[in-house]
């Protein structure tokens, strides 16, 4: 009887031991490492640096907490704090993915406006330029802002290709708005030596 | 019996278990602790480094920031993989510290270089425009290839996708378009400097020539017509001093000097009219002949074939006038100087058969003439 008692008292000191060991939160760390790559993958880095920031900085602590438990002794580790870090983690990239996926929404649309306006506004250019008087700076600046609306054009042609090829549209962004801001002052430029020529006429 | 072995038992398992708690305890209290604050405070910097930009002002600070802590990370690691009585975190201890440094470092350095790269940054641009606006209001009259001024075009938004980048702190994308139009810029500017440097070799002469010029036409108290082509005017002169200023536009190739018959190049010379046309005489309303090829052009020419610059097919041209017709804007002649006709009026009207016409790449210095 008394040899019984022994072991079932063994027994339940051992299981109690054995229950007391937390576990790594392994699945956590593995699905904030995972969560962390598709968001880098996405290019949350660069479309939404902040948030991908936060949800790198938050991995960094939840892997420290795992290893500040992992230095307790077996019996102390509680990695609860750490748990709730790594899932804020996958909380955080899952955001910034959907951020980035929203960004470079309003970027293609961005850039699709940009090569309408562009679009419409060389043809304009182009328009002008038969109207433009030879002046005094005459055929020489005519045949100038010729190969200026030649350039915006490139811009344009390489800008529409790489929308079509699903390019960077970040970069396809920067790349289109100082042409179509340089098409802009081609027009107001060529509007203005036309409406000084007409005046001078009178 | 028995209960007095399982007693015995039950002592010598008590003793051992209190001498193995108390070794435990121990073992526990002195065991080395992880630097788990450092390994906080690092984190908590480096956050602060990076919201400043610390890895893009202070890239070098920053990543070893990062290398030091991410050693550090596996040293600890590594030391909590051992039994914990064995595990000694000094070097995981060391390389933290370093990590901070580094990242206080960054964190310091990033303001300042900011500040710097921000000047740098500016200046350059700065430069880069006063290029631009070199091009826009001399070198566009200049004959340059269409590659030329397509690489001024594409330098001048790639410098414009620079500035964008860098307001939006974006340095590395700034920088690297700011060299894209940097390079282009200086490939034009090459062209273009090499043409003008090579083309103002001349200078000297050509001022030598204008003081000739004026000095006849104050020692004769006569009219004198002095051409600078950089500028595209021509100077009339009455007695050694300025009567007037006109447009006045050349041959296709006008930079440099006339080599041969169909260059389409306005010669540089000091000429004399010889003769006087109008009406049906001259198919450009009114014209004035020039004395070229006069004896220096001969002797050039005869030079310049000799050492195979020119063709033995090509002869040294001539008819060279200053006529009507002018006033379009363009550079369209085949080497004459041409004048508006309400101009040659004015023009013709004040030279003679013998008046001097000096012809010149121009009157003023390069560095005058860019500044």
């Amino acid at each position: 009887m008394k040899k019984g008692l022994l072991k079932l008292v063994t027994l339940s000191i051992l299981v109690v031991t054995l229950a007391s060991c937390a576990k790594i939160p392994q699945a956590d760390i593995d699905a904030a490492s995972v969560a962390i790559e598709a968001a880098k993958k996405a290019g949350a880095d660069r479309y939404v640096a902040a948030s991908f920031q936060a949800a790198v900085d938050a991995q960094k602590s939840g892997l420290a907490q795992v290893e500040e438990q992992n230095a307790k002794f077996a019996l102390f580790r509680n990695y609860d704090v750490a748990k709730t870090t790594l899932t804020s983690v996958t909380t955080l990239a899952n955001k910034a993915v959907e951020e980035t996926t929203a960004r470079k929404e309003a970027l293609k649309a961005e850039v699709t406006a940009a090569i309408a306006e562009l679009t419409t506004t060389i043809e304009a250019d182009k328009e002008l330029l038969k109207k433009a008087p030879k002046g005094k700076e005459g055929k020489a600046a005519v045949e100038a802002i010729g190969q200026e609306i030649a350039v915006v054009e490139t811009v344009l042609t390489e800008v529409s290709a790489g929308l079509t090829n699903n390019d960077d549209i970040l970069t396809l962004s920067e790349k289109v708005k100082p042409a179509v801001e340089k098409a802009k002052a081609i027009n107001t430029e060529l509007t203005d030596v036309i409406a000084k020529a007409k005046g001078g006429k009178k | 019996m028995r209960v007095r072995l399982l007693k015995k038992i039950l002592f010598f398992i008590g003793i051992f278990s209190s001498v193995f708690l108390i070794v435990m305890v121990l073992l526990l209290l002195f065991m080395d602790k992880p630097p788990m604050e450092d390994f906080n405070k690092c984190i908590e910097i480096m956050t602060k480094a990076k919201k400043i930009n610390a890895d893009v002002y202070a890239p070098e600070y920053y990543q070893s920031a990062e290398t030091n802590y991410k050693y550090a990370f596996i040293e600890l690691r590594r030391q909590n993989e051992k039994l914990f009585f064995q595990r000694n975190f000094s070097k995981a201890r060391e390389l933290i510290v370093t990590a901070i440094i580094k990242a206080e470092l960054a964190q310091n350095a990033s303001g300042t270089n900011k500040d710097t790269q921000k000047a740098r940054f500016i200046k350059e641009t700065e430069l880069l425009r006063k290029k631009l606006v070199s091009y826009h209001d001399f070198f566009i009259k200049l004959p340059l290839r269409i590659q030329t001024r397509k690489d001024y075009e594409f330098g001048k938004l790639s410098l414009e996708e620079s500035v964008n980048a860098f307001e939006k702190g974006d340095v590395n994308k700034a920088n690297k378009k700011l060299n894209e139009g940097k390079s282009r810029i200086s490939y034009a500017d090459a062209e273009v400097n090499a043409h003008l440097k090579e083309y103002f070799s001349r200078f000297a002469k050509w001022q030598q020539w204008v003081a000739s010029t004026i000095s006849t036409s104050a020692t004769n108290r006569s009219y004198a017509f002095v051409v600078d082509k950089i500028k595209h005017k021509g100077f009339l002169y009455y007695n050694g001093k300025l009567s007037k200023e006109f447009d006045v536009e050349f041959g296709r190739n006008w930079i440099g000097d006339k080599l041969y018959a169909g260059d389409n190049a306005t010669p540089e010379g000091r000429y004399v009219v010889t003769r006087k046309k109008a009406g049906r005489e001259s198919g450009y309303y009114k014209a004035m002949m020039l004395n070229y090829p006069n004896e220096e052009d001969r002797v050039e020419f005869a030079a310049r074939r000799k050492s195979g610059q020119i063709p033995k097919s090509r002869g040294i041209g001539g008819l060279i006038e200053i006529h009507g017709n002018g006033g379009k804007g363009a550079d369209w002649t085949k080497g004459c100087v041409a004048l508006s006709d309400e101009k040659i009026d004015e023009l013709y009207s004040k030279l003679s058969v013998g008046s001097p016409v000096t012809i010149v790449g121009s009157t003023v210095s390069l560095s005058d003439l860019l500044n």
